[in-house]
Order: structure tokens, then sequence, then C-alpha cells
């Protein structure tokens, strides 16, 4: 399939010229499948975030070059505003950008910014909060009377109504408790099955990609360490444990029953995979009596 | 273009400026900026002009940092440079169009004007350069201490300085963050007249706002939490001492600036 995102060579220093100057991303390439909902992992100051607003042009890179469906991003003006508009960012606590009067305004910012006709604005709008489950009475509210939660699907809807080709969430579940964790995570996952799009979802929690993502970038001081299916990278304990990542427990708990003697696969990475494996197995084993 | 910004910015080092005692270093700041205004005559220029060389040569600040602090108010430099030239009359007429008048006090004039400006912004710069904030408020505290017999707040007024200090990185990184965060929900700022790119700014201002005072209320939290009633009965980790280096540093100063009157006298005021 075709690589609609293409990184090349990819170097990226910040505060150049400066006693602080630090290089965030060293020499990245890496190719970003169509279609693909991709999990990008690794230890904060890994150079996540660095990464993926040089994928939608925000940040120019040092060396190298981006490409989206085969156009360099910043080969003119144009370009770089057509990558705006088709690599959609939500970025890490995206609440805080909201300012509109009334939360469909709000999401509305992004369609107006490209311009496009009223009713289309509108039709999007209502799709957005549909994805995110905000309710018809929530859209004529202001958004800073939402609640955290709900402040944060408003601004997740603000970038879905763009309808980008490649979409980003950088960190969409920090500071969130459980529930709201997997709200979120689910309505991305629901997204990306819908509309087909290709998502990226950037997270510092293994179990967190397992659950929606189906391959995985390992990202460890600013290199690309890994790159591959779910199954494969997390079957290589030592290797994301060097770097500072630890699988998920479930899934140590699960190796360690293999290691016993007991017939159990490798690839359970969720308490609910794990829930089903196990009462299979007791299943089987009432039979086998 | 925000990240010019070099008021309050300071650089780790072990100068002897830097380990000036903050309270000695403020006063002589000011004297020294005083000392500039009292400069009429060339040869006191030129030793102010020397002072400031050296200052800058001592401060082990970059020199690239010293031309940043410059760089903000070259354009003020070049405005009244011009008007000094142009409108200045006295001395001998060079040239004479219409309205325009070029005469040496006029030429003088512009000349002393930038000289002093900058000499001005540079030791200014020097002062926050090798001071961290909470020196310098807490020096500003000692200095405005008297004042606490008019009932004058000191202590609320130099805490507040401090905060304000202390959120100044804090906000740009946000505006940076807010300005990111909104371009990529395609947010043009930088095409469009000025009624577009001022009304382009709503995204960015708003956002700040809400959370600049989110963020004052979570400190006020924070220092209700750690039982912070002001100043009274407050007392200081950090105790400041004046040392013999900073009394020689007093008399150099106070040579210097006699010095730069005594040029002053005996020489031709062009000014
Ligand atoms: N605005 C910035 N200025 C200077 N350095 C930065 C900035 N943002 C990030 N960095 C540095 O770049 C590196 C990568 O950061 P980042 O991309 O934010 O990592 P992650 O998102 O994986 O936590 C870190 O070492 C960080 O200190
Ligand atoms: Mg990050």
């Amino acid at each position: 399939m075709a690589a609609v995102i293409s990184v090349k060579n990819l170097t990226y220093e910040y505060n150049v010229g400066t006693p602080s100057c630090s290089v965030a991303l060293d020499n990245v390439s890496l190719d970003i499948e169509k279609g693909d909902f991709i999990g990008l992992i690794g230890h904060t100051g890994s150079g996540k975030s660095t990464l993926v607003q040089h994928l939608n042009g925000l940040i120019k890179p040092t060396k190298g070059t981006v490409y989206l469906n085969g156009n360099d991003i910043h080969s003119d003006k144009k370009a770089t505003r057509e990558a705006r508009f088709k690599v959609g960012l939500c970025f890490q606590y995206p609440e805080y950008q909201l300012f509109e009067e009334t939360v469909a305004k709000d999401i509305a910012f992004g369609p107006r910014n490209m311009k496009l006709p009223e009713n289309e604005i509108t039709s999007r709008v209502v799709k957005a909060a549909m994805y995110v489950g905000l309710k018809k009475e929530h859209m004529e509210k202001s958004p800073f009377d939402l609640s955290g939660g709900e402040k944060r699907r408003a601004a997740i809807a603000g970038v879905m109504a763009m309808e980008p080709e490649v979409l980003i969430f950088d960190e969409p579940t920090a500071g969130l408790d459980p529930k709201g964790r997997d709200v979120i995570l689910s309505l991305v996952k629901n997204y990306q099955t819908q509309t087909g799009c290709t998502v990226i979802l950037v997270s510092h929690s293994m179990e967190d990609i397992a659950r929606v993502a189906d391959k995985v970038i390992v990202m460890n001081k600013g290199r690309v360490e890994m790159y591959g299916d779910v199954k494969t990278v997390y079957a290589d304990c030592d290797r994301l444990s060097a770097i500072g990542l630890n699988v998920p427990q479930v899934t140590k708990v699960f190796s360690l029953l293999k290691e016993k003697g007991l017939e159990f696969s490798d690839d359970v990475y969720t308490v609910e995979q794990g829930f089903n494996v196990l009462s299979e197995y007791l299943k089987r084993r009432d039979l086998n009596d | 273009m925000i990240k010019d910004i070099t008021i309050g910015q300071y650089f780790l080092g072990n100068s002897f400026l830097h380990r000036m005692d903050a309270r000695m270093k403020i006063i002589l700041t000011f004297a020294l900026i005083i000392a500039i205004f009292v400069c009429k005559s060339i040869p006191s220029l030129l030793l102010m002009v020397a002072i400031t060389v050296f200052l800058v040569a001592v401060s082990s600040v970059p020199f690239k940092m010293v031309l940043k602090s410059i760089k903000p108010i070259a354009i003020i430099v070049v405005f009244t440079g011009i008007l000094n030239l142009f409108y200045v009359t006295g001395g001998k007429t060079l040239f004479e169009w219409s309205f325009i008048h070029i005469t040496t006090k006029g030429i003088f004039t512009a000349v002393f004007m930038a000289v002093r400006i900058i000499c001005l912004v540079v030791i200014s710069s020097l002062l926050t350069y090798t001071t961290t904030p909470t020196m310098l408020t807490d020096a500003i505290e000692r200095l405005l201490s008297p004042l606490k017999v008019f009932k004058i707040p000191v202590h609320t007024l130099a805490m507040m300085m401090t905060l304000a200090l202390r959120f100044i990185p804090t906000l740009i990184e946000e505006i940076d963050r807010i300005s990111n965060a909104q371009k990529a929900r395609g947010a043009d700022l930088d095409s469009g007249g000025l009624i577009e790119k001022v009304k382009a700014l709503i995204p960015i201002i708003v956002p700040l706002f809400v959370s600049s005072i989110r963020r004052a209320y979570e400190l006020a939290d924070a220092m209700d939490c750690r039982c912070y009633v002001g100043g009274d009965g407050r007392t200081r980790m950090k105790q400041m001492k004046l040392k013999g280096s900073d009394f020689v540093s007093l008399l150099v100063t106070a040579v210097l600036i006699a010095g730069l009157i005594l040029l002053n006298h005996y020489f031709t005021k062009v000014i």
C-alpha cells in the first residue's frame, strides 16, 4: 500500500545556536501507510511530540524532508497549508485551545479556516459532535461551562471536523481518570473504523496502545527504536524494558504462567483479553475433567 | 519573535558582577545611569563608554546576548538620532533647507543621545543578566524596606514582582503552545491586513487569559496551603551581607563618577 506520510532523514534541534541547544530528533526515517492505526510510544522527552508536529508542517526540520502523498510539505507555502488541513493534529491537553462563545462555533473554527461553504461547515460540526458523543444541548453552551472530559471531547471534535486524511492525537488521555481514558480511546477507535482514515496515537502507556493500535512505533532518545505490528514489537520484552518501557502487567502475568507450563498465548495485553483467555481456559479444563 | 525578549533573563556565571551584592549592584547601576546623563563633553562620554565596555568584558555574559538587548531599542535610537539631527539648533550651521537645519550641535546631540541610550540599556541589562530575578526582587525589597514606615506594602509589591518575573517564561511557552494548537486548526496568523491580524489573535488571547486566571488561583491556593501570610514576621533563608569587595566596587564607582564630573567640568560641553 502507498505511504501517505513519508519521513526521510529527519533531524531537529531546538534552540539552534544557543547554549540550550538540544537534538530532539536524530535522523528519523519512516513511512506511515494509508489506513493504519499507529501507536507512537516512548519515554517522556523521547521526541514524540516533536515528531508529530513535523508531520503537519508546524515545525520545519533542521535537516531532512517530510512527504505527504509524495510531495514535500515545505516545498512552498501552499503545500504547507495543505498539510495543515490534510494532517490534523490534536495537541496534548487540547481543551486549553477552546476559545469561542459556543461549542458549535469552536468546532467550526477549523472548517471555517478551510473556507468551506456554510452548509458544509454545519454538517461537519454535527458529524464531529456525534463522533465524540457531544449532545445537542452541549452545542450552544460556552465551552468553558463543560466538564473536563466534555471539554476535551469538544476540542477533539474541533480537529475531527476538518476531516483530515491523517489524524494525530498527542497523548489524548493525559490527565484523565480510567473511565475518561476508556471513553476517549474507544471514540478514537470508532472514528478510525468508521472513516477508515489513518490515525496516529501518541501515548506512553503500552496498554492503551495495545488496546487500539495495529502497529507501533517505539521512540527512544530522538530515534525510532522499533516499528512493526503490535505483536512483534511487544514480544521483544527485553529491548522494551532496556529503554524503560514496560509491557502491560497482564502480559507479564501471562508469560509467567506460560513459563509454569500453562498453554497461553503471548499476545495478552489488556485485562479484558486476559479475562477472556482465562475463562476460556477454565471452560476447557472443566470439559476435560 | 517572542523569544527575543531578554528582560529578566539571567546568565549563569561566576564573574565579579555575579558575585556582587545585589543591593550594591542596584545602587551602582542607578548611579551609573544618572552619570550617563551628566556626560556633556567628549572625554567624559568616552570614559562612560569605556566603563560600559569594561563591565561587559568582565561580566562573562556572551557578547551576542548584549547585542540582543540592544536590538529592540535600535529603532528608538535611530529615531531620536534623526529628530535631534534635524531639529536641534545651535553651534555652526552646516546645512539648511526649509525646516531642516543641520548644525554642529545637532550632530553632537544625535551622537550623544544614541551613545547614552545604548550605554543605559547595556548597563541595565547587565544588572538583570548577572542577577537572578529572586535576588533582584529580594534586594529591591530590602532597599525599599524603609518605606514601610509610610505603610507602603513593600513585601507584597516585591512578591508581586517576583511572581510576574517568574511567569514570563511560562507565558511565553503557553503562547507558543496555544498558537501552535490554533495553527494546527488552520489559523492564519501571518497574512491579512491589520484588522485581520488583530482578529487572528483572539483564538490565542482568550485561552491565554483563561489559563492565566486559572494559574493565578492555583498559585494563590498553593501559597495559602503553605501558610503564606505576607511579610510580617517572615525570616529569610538567604541573608544578604555586604562584603569587602562590594565596598571596593562602591569606591571605584565613586572615583569614576567623580572623574566623569571633572572631565565634564574641564572640557568644553558640546551639547
Ligand atoms: N520548546 C522546546 N524548546 C526546547 N527544547 C524542547 C522543546 N520542546 C521539547 N524539547 C526537547 O526536545 C526533546 C523531545 O521532546 P518532546 O518531543 O516533547 O518529547 P515527548 O513528546 O516524547 O515527551 C526533549 O529533550 C525536550 O526537552
Ligand atoms: Mg509530548
